[in-house]
């Protein structure tokens, strides 16, 4: 059980950490990997100060279990899903329900593609180059990570 | 650290049959479709750590477990439904990079509507009824009120 208490306990001081930055000072870019640092040096002072406690190497993978599981996650809350906001729409509507035109008229390219692109430049997986977008090594990398993926599971693109 | 840790492996092993599961699955009997299948090798990953865990562990390595399979399902969502990687994903098909327009010409938001309200009513989340859409179940909805909820934490904003 100490395993689960100081995993979990540990977590939640990364959180807060979190929290309070996020709070204070709204990092500009790159706020996944200020995230992943934040999550990081918590477990090594976590993990230097609770090195005497028995399965030591259980609390660290559950720790990193659940900062992982916390930072895929993050980014579904910093940018609203079309289809989180869709439902959001939809039962707003009530009894009358929605009809897809009004969708269309909320939820313009600015709002889905373009705000998106714009991270994708300040995350440095894409660049600008004469009035065209092109993939940086980071993002050729990660690009191609999913393509593969999606062969292996012969899925169409997604989106 | 305990005198046996090799215990720690038993969630790994267990995400190895839950991914191998759930590609053989989809890939072979596509009728099944993307959620179906990732809930299918999740269960069966978790039948594995039951018949292979030791019971002392069972408490962190079922978490262990629960949170690997969360960010392994993440992972595939990510490939189905994230705009950055679709957006990634069409500059990684062309060499000379695309500009804005034709960017907005192979994916755009009334395609992104379209797919996501067409993903909605296919899982029951959403239904149609006279070309006006309601609240299929709650789960969706659920998920939105939670991630606007954690928003408003992280942010302190609410959409």
């Amino acid at each position: 059980m100490s395993v689960l208490f100081y995993g979990i306990l540990t977590f939640f001081s990364a959180l807060l950490i979190h929290l309070m930055v996020w709070r204070i000072c709204l990092p500009k870019k790159n706020r996944a990997l200020i995230l992943a640092n934040i999550f990081f040096w918590t477990l090594v002072l976590g993990a230097v100060v609770l090195r005497a406690i028995p399965d030591y190497l259980d609390y660290i993978v559950l720790y990193c279990c659940l900062a992982a599981a916390y930072i895929v996650s993050y980014p579904a809350m910093e940018a609203d899903s079309p289809s989180l906001v869709i439902v959001r729409d939809i039962a707003r509507a009530g009894r009358s329900g929605l009809d897809k035109s009004e969708l269309y008229k909320t939820m313009s390219d600015e709002i889905l593609v373009v705000a998106r692109i714009d991270d994708l430049l300040a995350d440095d997986l894409i660049r600008m180059d004469s009035g065209k977008y092109l993939l940086t090594a980071k993002g050729r990398f990660l690009s191609g990570v999913f393509v593969r993926f999606r062969r292996l599971l012969n899925a169409p693109k997604g989106g | 650290m305990g005198d046996n840790w090799t215990h720690i492996f038993i969630p790994f092993i267990c995400l190895a049959a839950n991914i191998f599961i759930q590609i053989s699955v989809f890939k072979f009997f596509p009728g099944t479709g993307l959620l179906k299948s990732l809930f299918l090798g999740f269960a069966c990953g978790f039948l594995a750590l039951f018949l292979i865990n030791p019971g002392i562990m069972l408490a962190s390595n079922l978490l262990i477990y629960a949170l690997l399979g969360y960010c392994y399902f993440h992972f595939v969502n990510m490939g189905e439904t994230a705009r950055r990687i679709r957006i990634l994903l069409e500059l990684s098909e062309v060499s000379g990079g695309l500009s804005l327009r034709d960017i907005l010409g192979r994916y755009n938001a009334r395609d992104i509507i379209d797919r996501r309200l067409a993903r909605l009513v296919n899982n029951g989340q959403v239904k149609c009824e006279n070309g006006r859409y309601y609240i299929g179940n709650l789960t969706v909805l659920t998920m939105a009120r939670f991630t606007a909820a954690a928003k408003s934490v992280i942010f302190g904003k609410t959409p």
